[in-house]
């Protein structure tokens, strides 16, 4: 047939119509209802956000009630503390093991380490709390009532119950001596820190200019991430079906070549085996990221740490049907809030270093795909278009940080740890959804204020 | 206008892939008539036709999200891709014995003029063309209307290149042969 004839063929049935055929509304809207979840996504992000904040406070809230515990028998003397019982250090242990189970084995746990060994160990004990909440925070964010407010009530009644039953053992301790002070902390719930910061500690006389003690941070940093284990996994290829069912090789029509791959379903599989009608490869580059953030320090140790991040992601996208190449550039920023805890393991005048563990919240802000053809080795014109990310991205990290103290006021720091990006079902490729695991490099400056 | 048409479009792809029931409406105003136009031309039976094109709403809607805009009438593009492959699985499942045929059912034809088209109406035009028998019209479809090479309908169909063009040459002539008893009809009429 001649080319002339096929093509006035199809133009003339280009415009074709006739009666479509009833249709089951019911199929179709159950079909496309399934669409929808991903408008829902947003919320557990929320949800994970609240439960993280909460454990944050929990956290923060425990630790100060232990550091006022420890500023109390310092001054009151260990000697005092001998033989008598601490519930702190079998918490500990619950905590790793069971968060949800704690509560119980709190009330029931009284009694049975000696108190000095709590003050010897406490470094320890407070490093590996910190762990403890990361682990924590998403089966949290899942077990808990939906809304926050639920959450946060119930978190509260927990925290009131550690100061309960937390305290008999200090109360048993210290209300011979410091029958005042330990009243006031019944009453009002932020003495503890207050008294804190009226003690000495002798560590940190020791230890010179380090200790965080009350100044506010402020930072800026960029940081480089690398994909976990063999980076060149970054780049792959795969098929575009993997998102498919097996009985679904119809995504591949999404080819915008005409010539795009056409396959029949079972009976035949050398036929639906034999090419894969499109295959995409994807390369990301390492991301990029710029930020700023406030440290805010809660005890010499512990430091509390927000701010704003941004971050630009780029990917090349090639794929291929039938020999016809489409190579697509996707760039895309987002804007991100980190939160972080900051323990100070060890440190001197010029030096500290110190671990981090936290999460991430990131919205992509913008995002646009520019896409050439390339049909039978001739680049055809470029196209631009914008994407979008409806759901935010969620990601948790854990780092250890080193610190350089240039002078009072100014420090510089790196920071390499680890970060794990929770897939937010977009459909747009990302370097989150294809290396969720990623190493990364934070180095920045630090402006330490005073408060 | 292009511009106009390919914005459309891409709102009602986005509508649709955020799960909105009006959208649903919008596309089958817009398009359904075509794709029955399209998935007739493949599938004769009316029962069958029916069931098929609701496989392929179904296919279309569940993988709207894979849908990528690249233009105006890409999603006719693709949703008429999805049909027809909806049609060939079809055909390959319940009209097997019709395909296998053309590799044993091959006759020597002499080559014919290309048929006729250009007085004959469109509806004319696609009942010819479903009244040709399954396998030819299943060649005939996909070399004329997906601009497929025989080489590529042999995959498709598990057939002989060689199958494919000699059925394709068939099917033409069985065509023209309609087109022009058709014309002297037309004439005569008028």
């Amino acid at each position: 047939m001649k080319e002339e004839t096929r093509k006035e063929i199809r133009q003339k049935m280009a415009d074709y119509r006739q009666p479509a055929p009833e249709v089951s509304w019911d199929v179709l809207e159950e079909a496309l209802a399934k669409n929808k979840p991903a408008r829902k996504v947003p919320m557990w992000p929320k949800r994970v956000a609240a439960a993280v904040a909460v454990l944050l406070l929990a956290g923060l809230w425990w630790q100060t009630l232990k550091l006022g515990n420890q500023t109390n028998m310092e001054n009151t003397g260990t000697e005092m503390a001998q033989n008598q019982p601490s519930p702190t250090l079998e918490k500990q242990g619950n905590n790793e093991g069971d968060l949800a189970g704690a509560e119980d084995s709190r009330s029931q746990s009284a009694g049975e380490q000696p108190e000095t060994k709590l003050i010897q160990i406490d470094g320890q004990k407070m490093e590996k709390q910190n762990p403890t909440a990361g682990k924590s925070i998403l089966p949290v964010g899942v077990s808990t009532d939906p809304e926050t407010k639920e959450q946060e009530e119930d978190a509260n009644p927990d925290e009131v119950k550690q100061q309960v039953t937390g305290n008999p053992s200090q109360e048993s301790i210290v209300k011979p001596h410091q029958q005042t002070v330990d009243d006031s902390k019944q009453e009002n719930k932020t003495p503890p820190t207050r008294q804190r910061q009226q003690t000495v500690y002798p560590q940190d006389i020791q230890r010179g200019g380090v200790r965080m003690g009350k100044k506010l941070t402020a930072k800026v940093y960029l940081s480089n991430t690398l994909a976990g284990g063999d980076f060149n996994a970054g780049s792959g290829s795969v098929n575009t079906n993997r998102q498919s069912s097996s009985v679904m090789p119809m995504s591949n029509p999404i080819s915008h070549d005409s010539n795009g791959g056409y396959f029949l379903l079972g009976g035949n599989p050398p036929v639906t085996n034999v090419q894969p009608p499109v295959a995409e490869s994807i390369h990301h580059s390492q991301p990029v990221r710029v930020g700023m953030s406030v440290r805010y320090p809660l005890s010499e140790r512990w430091s509390v740490e927000g701010g704003l991040s941004y971050t630009y992601l780029s990917a090349d996208i090639t794929r291929q049907v039938n020999g016809n190449v489409s190579k697509t550039d996707q760039q895309l920023s987002y804007v991100g809030v980190p939160v972080n805890m900051n323990y100070t393991l060890w440190g001197n005048r010029h030096l500290s270093v110190y671990a981090s563990a936290g999460g991430t919240v990131e919205k992509m802000v913008k995002g646009k795909r520019t896409t050439k053809d390339i049909t039978d080795g001739t680049e055809g014109p470029a196209h631009t278009e914008s994407v979008s990310i409806r759901p935010l991205q969620l990601s948790v990290n854990g780092a250890i940080g080193a610190e350089y103290h240039i002078d009072q006021t100014l420090s510089i720091y790196a920071e390499p740890g680890v970060s794990y990006h929770f897939d937010n079902h977009s459909t747009v490729p990302t370097f989150y959804q294809d290396k969720p695991v990623g190493f990364s490099v934070n180095l920045g400056l630090r402006l330490n204020l005073n408060r | 206008l292009h511009f106009f048409i390919g914005n459309k479009e891409e709102r009602l792809a986005k509508r649709l892939q955020g799960g909105e029931n009006d959208a649903l409406r919008d596309f089958y105003a817009l398009y359904a008539d075509y794709l029955t136009g399209v998935c007739a031309r493949y599938i004769t039976d009316d029962e069958d036709l029916k069931d098929v094109f609701q496989d392929s709403l179904v296919q279309i809607i569940s993988h709207i999200k894979d849908f990528r805009y690249r233009g105006a009438g890409s999603l006719q593009a693709w949703a008429t891709r999805i049909v027809v492959n909806q049609s060939l699985k079809f055909l390959k499942e319940r009209k097997q014995h019709d395909l296998e045929r053309l590799n044993w059912d091959v006759a020597d034809e002499e080559e014919e003029e290309d048929p006729p088209v250009r007085d004959i109406p469109p509806e004319v035009l696609q009942r010819m063309i479903r009244e040709l028998p399954t396998g030819y019209r299943t060649v005939f479809n996909l070399y004329v209307f997906e601009n497929k090479s025989h080489q590529e309908i042999a995959q498709l169909l598990g057939i002989q290149k060689d199958t494919s063009c000699s059925q394709f040459s068939r099917a033409k002539n069985l065509l023209a042969k309609k087109i022009t008893a058709y014309n002297p009809t037309k004439q005569h009429k008028s």
